[in-house]
């Protein structure tokens, strides 16, 4: 027994390891049917983008990188297809990492191919910008100075018809960033008090619990919260992707470590019962 | 008289071959600008840098607390934060350039040595040259695609995966039922996640959602609870500490008064 | 709020707080002798260093992917007590970094610090090297480093983000003792769970003024503690306003009410 308690404590890290890669594998393969309840935040995020102004452009900034794309390309994806299917202009902005813009790009083509949306008439990419402070004070007071051309084809935005009537905060209807970073601050700060545009935010979920602090205070409508957010909002959407199924080898990993940490303390509760070390 | 057409007078916009050699002066004027520094004994060269730090900091600083002009949301300063944005951006591709240079210096070095690891030098020179000249010269081909969307993001999200692997390990490790508190802690952090996916979901999902008493007993309301009402203010209190610490640090910067390490030491120096 | 005018109250709270850093810091530069308490992690760190030298294994400082900003530079001050204690027993040292503007000012704060020692010929200037300032190339040539080298201390100083767990879990794997400290509240679980010693949030900016010992920044640590004070008067206030309404307190909750 005593042996036993001690090899529970101290289980080899390998295979913990070959266990976890076991269960992802077998939960992408097999799917197993659960109930996913959609949260008040991602109901929030959803809500926001149903009721968005629709003759007003929505922001969609991007601040990931490939690194994060688990989490962040499934939650740009549902954003950009529920703005696509209300039909609703928008502009594609990033920060942070060049990655992001390439990105966002990537998918933004995928579904207005799917949507019939045509690049300058219903969206356009803003670019990537360094400054991030100095951008988004601009874009409060002067969005066409500030940022001056898109990104892909390098032309003055007013010559878009995706930019018409779009001069400043107060002609956004809505403001979404899907972030692997904690740029939310610049744009509460900045931004959020200077106009009545819901300000929704798709964090990865390491991110996403210091976030509730505004979901409570109401400055964040809404929250996606990682890879779990954008499921639940690909449910509301009536969507069955990746992403749904994808959580199936979320909730077997968490079920492992559940148990590991059971087993864990199992073996320092027995050892401590027979005086051994814990 | 109106700052910014008083700045629009005195320095117009340069086209054609006035720009390009606008651009070689104010090339020419840093590089005189480097020497100088470089010349200044140390206190002139502190007492200088705290000036320009203080100036560009004043700008940011005068420009939020001046009143804006009535009916508008500017004040004779804003015109400027674009340009000034511009500055940050053009500093930001300085240090880019530096950081290749370090690399190239220090890997070089090793293949020249021939020190320990140094094929893995000659791979990372090899690739840091082909992702260069394939973002810069074969943007639009299948060659450099696949190099950013095969290599470079695959490589990253393996990275980030790993991640799912040490945190098994780190919490297997690290929650144990050791005190009171500990155990306080485990108990709302599985009952946190268990909330979070939907085999702990499936578990209550025959309690109503909302509307009875019964529904506090769901876990993702019990979830949703910690997370609002006992996580969210114990963040704002650290948020609280971190955002007045940012604020003093920033005064400190802006001020000059941040001493000690290494810049007071080194102006005492020379 | 991008102007002041936007909201007044935003911004004389903030001029407050800022009159009231800057009087403890120029109080203290004048002589007033400020008492902040020993943080425990810095206890670590000399423990950590006697281990090293027992092993004969180096020590791994790591500043995370801090820029060449204030939150670098206090990684970097705190470093350079380490080495100067480090330097005492002959520990090889190893500093990757991720900045390579705060990899130059590295590389002199390490030589500086074994020349304050008394020990300059020490210095090694291979130990302090700029490794790549991508996120997870940094962290698999940090991890490579603390598998290869075996690294008996780890000391995780400055900004970190996903990469965390990452040094964490390595140094757990080749049984370095671990000291962390950041400002990343994100981050802090995994130091935690992985970290023998983790320096939570204001902790790490009171440890570079506990051991740098700079009147500026104690004096700045003072005022930031008046300031959480000021603030938790409010709270207390803004709980009495709402929970009693006989007090007739709506102009004071109105006043920190957003919208």
């Amino acid at each position: 027994m005593s042996a036993l308690s001690e090899t529970l404590q101290t289980i080899d890290r390998r295979y913990l390891y070959a266990t976890l890669l076991i269960i992802v594998i077998v939960g992408l393969l097999v799917e197993i049917p659960l109930p996913l309840a959609v949260g008040p935040q991602a109901r929030g995020f959803y809500d926001a983008v149903e009721q968005a102004d629709p003759n007003k452009i929505a922001i969609v900034s991007t601040l990931w990188s490939a690194s994060t794309q688990g989490e962040n390309r499934p939650q740009t994806r549902v954003i950009l297809e529920h703005l696509m299917r209300r039909k609703l202009r928008f502009a594609l902005i990033a920060f942070g990492d060049p990655q992001s813009t390439i990105l966002a790009q990537e998918i933004a083509e995928d579904l207005a191919r799917a949507h019939g949306y045509e690049y300058g008439k219903q969206w356009i990419n803003l670019g990537y910008r360094a400054d991030i402070a100095g951008t988004l004070k601009g874009i409060v007071r002067d969005l066409n100075e500030t940022l001056k051309q898109d990104s892909i084809r390098n032309r003055p935005l007013a010559q878009f018809e995706v930019m018409r009537g779009v001069h400043n905060i107060r002609d956004v209807g809505l403001i979404a960033e899907v972030s692997a970073s904690g740029n939310y601050v610049s744009w509460l700060g900045l931004v959020v008090g200077s106009t009545d545009a819901p300000f929704c935010y798709a964090p990865t979920s390491v991110m996403a619990p210091e976030l509730y602090t505004y979901i409570d205070s109401g400055q964040m409508k809404g929250m996606l919260f990682g890879i779990k957010g954008a499921a639940e909002y690909e449910r509301l959407l009536g969507i069955r992707g990746f992403t749904s199924r994808a959580i199936t080898p979320v909730s077997l990993a968490l079920v492992l470590l559940f148990v590991l940490i059971g087993l864990g303390n199992y073996g320092m509760y027995a050892s401590r019962k027979k005086g051994g070390t814990a | 008289m109106n700052l910014q057409r008083f700045l629009a007078s005195a320095f117009p916009a340069a086209h054609g071959h006035w720009r390009w050699l606008a651009i070689v002066l104010a090339a020419a004027g840093c590089g005189i600008m480097f020497f100088v520094l470089q010349a200044l004994p140390g206190r002139a060269r502190k007492a200088l840098i705290a000036a320009v730090t203080f100036l560009a900091g004043l700008f940011y600083a005068l420009e939020f607390f001046w009143p804006v002009r009535r009916g508008t949301d500017e004040n004779f300063l804003t015109f400027a934060v674009p340009t000034v944005g511009n500055v940050i951006n053009v500093l930001a591709a300085f240090t880019l350039g530096l950081g290749v240079f370090s690399l190239v210096r220090i890997h070089s070095s090793k293949i020249v040595k021939l020190r320990e690891g140094w094929p893995n030098s000659v791979v990372l020179l090899v690739s840091i040259v082909v992702m260069a000249v394939a973002g810069l010269r074969f943007e639009e081909t299948r060659f450099f695609r696949s190099l950013f969307r095969d290599v470079l993001n695959s490589f990253d999200a393996a990275m980030f995966a790993t991640l799912a692997f040490f945190i098994i390990s780190a919490a297997y490790r690290a929650f144990r039922v050791k005190s009171a508190e500990a155990t306080l802690l485990m108990g709302a952090a599985l009952v946190v996640m268990l909330g979070q996916i939907p085999i702990g979901q499936y578990l209550t999902h025959w309690i109503p959602e909302k509307g009875s008493f019964a529904s506090l007993l769901r876990l993702d309301n019990i979830s949703n609870w910690l997370l609002l009402t006992v996580n969210a203010p114990a963040t704002r209190a650290i948020g609280f500490g971190l955002g007045i610490g940012g604020l003093a640090i920033a005064l400190r910067l802006w001020l000059s008064l941040e001493r000690g390490a290494f810049f007071e030491a080194k102006a005492d120096e020379s | 709020m991008t102007h002041a005018s936007d909201r007044w109250e935003s911004a004389m709270l903030i001029a407050l707080l800022s009159v009231i850093v800057l009087v403890t810091i120029i109080t203290a530069q004048r002589g007033r002798k400020y008492f902040i308490r020993r943080i425990p992690g810095l206890n670590a760190i000399d423990e950590a260093v006697g281990r090293a030298t027992e092993m004969g294994r180096p020590l791994l400082m790591v500043p995370g992917l801090s820029a060449l900003g204030v939150v670098g530079l206090q990684a970097l001050t705190i470093f350079s007590y380490i080495i100067k204690t480090a330097a005492k027993f002959g520990n090889r040292l190893i500093m990757p970094c991720a900045d390579s503007a705060l990899y130059t000012v590295a590389e002199e704060v390490v030589r500086d610090s074994y020349a304050a020692a008394g020990k300059p010929e020490e210095y090694d200037p291979n130990s302090v090297y700029f490794l790549s300032d991508r996120q997870f190339a940094f962290a698999s040539g940090v991890a490579g480093t603390i598998f290869r080298e075996k690294v008996a201390a780890s000391f995780l100083f400055g900004d970190f983000y996903a990469e965390s767990l990452i040094f964490a879990e390595a140094g757990q794997q080749v049984g370095a003792i671990q000291v962390a400290g950041t400002v990343s509240t994100t981050q802090l679980p995994f130091f935690i769970a992985s970290c023998d010693y983790t320096i939570i949030g204001d902790e790490y900016y009171a440890a570079s003024a506990y051991i740098s010992r700079e009147p500026t920044l104690l004096g700045s640590l003072v005022g930031q503690d008046y300031c959480k004070l000021l603030f938790l008067l409010v709270i207390l206030l803004g709980v009495l306003a709402v929970s009693i309404p006989k007090l007739h307190m709506d102009w004071f909750v109105q006043w920190f009410t957003l919208g």
